[in-house]
């Protein structure tokens, strides 16, 4: 009876009488049997499961047997797939590293070829420079030249030697003249006598003629025409002689000459500006680019006259020095002029070759 | 409808006192069946054994699951480690609740059992006793409470669910249960397609046997392999040292190329110093080459005093001689071109003196020319002259006529002398006879200007040929040099056949 009663007691305890709730029999029994079968229903998929669970766990460990055996053999095939990647990769090396060899090989090959060809090239050509620098300072250099030289200075002189025939420049000797240069002294004469002046003034000669620069100087109305005549032709003369000894010797002139016999001309391409100044306040026809001066006299001036004989015997300087020679004074024409003739006609002239 | 109604009924109605109260086990709220009467009374009242065997029988079957139920729970713990996967999520979750309600339903279910077989046996003589003496009212409320006890014991031993329960609480657990299954289902779908796939590998399991064949098969290829290996690798050792080999010699070769192109270099200094050293030598030759033949063709005369015409004028060193109406030459050209003439006459009279009978002399003076006739006279041969007065400027003319006349005179003398041919001898191209020069005086004096001046041209180109014979037939060279002029002399007269030819076709034209 305990049992009972106390299962009864536990089970029919009541707390609130209000929230009693109140269930059909049938509903329970109906909700009851549906548990039962869920519970049923669970049983039986639990066994299955069990079951499956098992043949699963077999099949699994055979498997992963298998699988390690496999992944053993895997390991080993790739290790050996890798050993045989490293001699492939060590074969390609070694064929590249023999083309490689064999390019490098046949480059320096024919680069050695090449350079014994440029060598033996460059042997002969500069063999053949030698020999052609040998001649040309031989027969067809200079040799060559300095013969050729020769000729030319010696045909300069040649025709220099004939300008002299044309325009002989003499020391004007007489048994008259000679006695009175040696009484009395050029300067003193000078100053003394109008009568001697003429005989006295210049020794040197061109073609005869006297050449007075003085009388450029002291113009009078006692000055003889006839000297002005020979003054000037003279200065004629001399402008023609340096005229033809320039164009053989192809020496430009500082100061071209305009010839015109007696009435010659010398050109200053380049005056002064004071010279231009005076020039152009006196005769406001002349060219400003150049001026003319007179190698005679014209009018009273006699300014230009010299200045023109001064332009003449620069010419004549001009010339000395390019024959290497040296001048003789600014006022010695003809002097400067026969030395000129002179110098070119020894034989200095030909041997003194540069 | 049923359970709304049986709520209504429990919220308006008072509850019979009479109708047994019990407590959910669950929840813990007072509940009572009603409707369990009916089946009271039918199972007491009726007598038939059958009923009371399926009544038994229905325990006996509990009691059986009961045992099932008890061994799958003492299986499961077991499982859990071998687990995989899904299963051990709804797994977990079904086995927390049913621990709890077994741990529960353990204690109970063994009192029950022994409570139960004890009590059917004493529950049943005691019904019967108290059925004998108590009135019928009584002893239905007995039964009723009897039958429900006794029901509740079957059903929780069977489920593992404390009895009773109510309605909600055992709908929650049916949902519960429902999801437990479809869990497990899930489970065993799973498991039996893992089963059926490895099932398939199955077939594909390596053996023992050919395991260690294909290790065998491997481990010898590893073999040739190292050997291969080992192989190129002494083949790349000889390759290597080829490579060092040629680097060497390719060092040596690059020294030997430097020295080659320093040379090369040198060379082509060389050369380029060689080349401007001959450009310039032949340079040099080139224009003392040209100058000595431009030299060669010249001549001093005829470089000194180059005759020419100029229209109706003839000119000597470009000074025109003579005048015409429309061009009044001046005075200074004219006497400019007289003195060049008388100079160049005179000098070719004078070279031949004394053979030459020089008996009409020139003086030249530049533009004041003279010229003395064999009287010792002297007459002026320059201007300005009045054309009324200009009798001595035109016996002067006359006497340069002359003295040209006798020049070619003398000319003529010496080729013959030379015996040269009669038809090549030397002939002026203007006859001159006395002052007129092919039929032209060249006197100013009751002339016409372009009378005189074609006379004077004819005069001019008669001393040109006069000249061009002088060339051809001197050396015009010093006294000094006069032996080797005459030793020259059949050379110069070769010379002259070709100047003369040119002199007289160069005139003509």
């Amino acid at each position: 009876m305990e049992p009972p009663s106390q299962i009864v007691s536990l089970r029919t305890t009541t707390t609130d009488p209000d929230h009693v709730k109140v269930i059909q029999w049938d509903d329970f029994q109906h909700d009851l049997a549906r548990l039962a079968s869920l519970s049923s229903a669970l049983h039986e998929a639990n066994e299955k499961k069990r079951n499956l669970q098992h043949k699963l766990e077999s099949l699994i460990q055979v498997n992963a047997e298998s699988l390690g055996r496999l992944n053993e053999l895997e390991e080993m095939r790739q290790k050996l797939e890798s050993k045989k990647m490293l001699m492939e990769n060590m074969s390609i090396c070694s064929r590249l590293a023999k083309e490689e060899a064999s390019k490098q090989e046949e480059q320096l090959s024919g680069a050695v070829q090449s350079l014994l060809v440029s060598g033996g090239a460059l042997s002969v050509t500069s063999r053949n420079l030698q020999e052609s620098s040998r001649l040309l300072s031989e027969e067809n250099g200079y040799v060559h030249l300095r013969k050729l030289q020769k000729m030319l200075r010696k045909r300069q002189q040649y025709m220099t030697s004939q300008i002299s025939m044309l325009y002989p420049v003499k020391i004007l000797v007489g048994p008259a003249q000679e006695q009175e240069l040696e009484a009395y002294p050029l300067g003193s004469l000078a100053g003394t006598s109008a009568g001697l002046k003429p005989i006295n003034q210049g020794s040197l000669t061109i073609h005869g003629l006297h050449l007075n620069v003085l009388s450029f100087r002291k113009m009078s109305f006692f000055t003889d025409k006839k000297e002005i005549q020979n003054s000037a032709t003279a200065l004629g003369y001399v402008a023609h002689a340096v005229s033809l000894i320039a164009s053989y010797l192809q020496v430009p002139l500082r100061y071209p000459l305009r010839l015109g016999a007696s009435h010659s001309y010398i050109i200053d391409n380049a005056p002064s500006t004071e010279l231009t100044s005076s020039e152009a306040s006196s005769n406001a026809n002349i060219n400003a680019k150049h001026v003319k001066f007179p190698l005679f006299l014209e009018g009273q001036d006699t300014t230009r006259a010299a200045y023109a004989v001064f332009l003449l015997n620069k010419d004549l300087e001009q010339l000395l020095n390019f024959i290497d020679a040296k001048t003789l004074g600014p006022r010695h024409v003809l002097a400067n002029l026969r030395e000129l003739l002179r110098t070119i006609q020894s034989s200095a002239f030909i041997d003194n070759l540069i | 409808m049923k359970k709304g109604e049986n709520k209504g009924r429990t919220r308006t109605f008072p509850v019979d006192p009479n109708v047994p109260r019990w407590v959910c086990q669950n929840c813990r709220n007072p509940l009572c069946i009603v409707g369990a009467d009916s089946y009271a009374d039918k199972f007491f009242n009726d007598p038939s054994r059958y009923g009371m065997q399926g009544s038994s029988i229905h325990v006996a079957s509990s009691v059986l699951s009961t045992t099932k139920m008890d061994n799958s729970y003492v299986v499961l713990p077991k499982q859990k480690p071998q687990a995989q996967g899904n299963p051990p999520r709804p797994r977990g979750d079904a086995a927390a609740q049913p621990g709890k309600a077994m741990e529960e339903s353990f204690v109970v279910v063994y009192k029950s059992e022994s409570g139960t077989d004890g009590n059917a046996v004493h529950s049943s003589g005691t019904g019967a006793d108290s059925g004998g003496h108590l009135p019928p009212h009584n002893s239905g409320f007995n039964s009723t409470i009897t039958v429900l006890t006794r029901a509740f014991e079957i059903a929780t031993t069977q489920m593992q669910v404390e009895q009773p329960s109510c309605l909600d609480c055992m709908r929650i657990l049916s949902d519960k249960l429902d999801k437990e299954v479809e869990d497990v289902n899930r489970d065993i779908e799973a498991y039996e397609a893992c089963l059926k796939c490895l099932e398939g590998e199955a077939r594909d399991v390596l053996s023992e046997a050919d395991f260690l064949k294909e290790k065998l098969k491997i481990e010898e290829e590893e073999r040739r392999l190292e050997a291969a290996i080992e192989a190129t690798e002494r083949q790349n050792a000889e390759v290597n040292a080829e490579l060092r080999e040629l680097e060497l010699k390719s060092s040596r070769f690059k020294e030997l190329e430097e020295r080659y192109w320093h040379e090369f270099n040198n060379f082509q200094f060389q050369l380029i110093s060689h080349q401007e050293e001959r450009d310039a030598i032949l340079a040099k030759i080139e224009v003392s080459q040209a100058h000595l033949e431009l030299l060669k063709r010249t001549n001093v005369l005829n470089d000194a005093f180059p005759i020419s015409h100029d229209g109706e004028f003839g000119t000597i060193n470009n000074f025109r001689l003579g005048r015409l109406p429309k061009i009044p030459v001046e005075w200074d050209e004219i006497n400019a071109a007289w003195g060049q003439a008388c100079l160049l006459l005179h000098t070719m009279c004078q070279y031949f003196r004394p053979k030459f009978q020089y008996r009409i002399k020139i003086i030249p003076m530049g533009s004041y020319p003279r010229i003395t006739d064999t009287n010792n006279s002297t007459y002026e041969l320059f201007g300005p002259v009045n054309l009324f007065w200009s009798t001595r400027y035109d016996k002067a003319m006359t006497l340069f006529l002359a003295c040209l006349k006798d020049f070619a005179d003398f000319a003529k003398s010496k080729d013959q002398e030379n015996n040269i041919p009669p038809e090549k001898c030397f002939k002026l191209p203007y006859k001159i006879e006395n002052d007129k020069v092919e039929n032209y005086s060249i006197t100013q004096s009751f002339n016409k200007q372009e009378n005189w001046t074609k006379s004077l041209k004819y005069t001019l180109c008669n001393l040109k040929w006069a000249l061009y014979w002088f060339v051809g037939n001197t050396n015009f060279q010093p006294l000094s040099a006069m032996v080797s002029s005459h030793a020259e002399v059949p050379a110069v007269g070769s010379l002259y056949t070709k100047r003369g030819v040119d002199a007289k076709s160069e005139s003509r034209n």
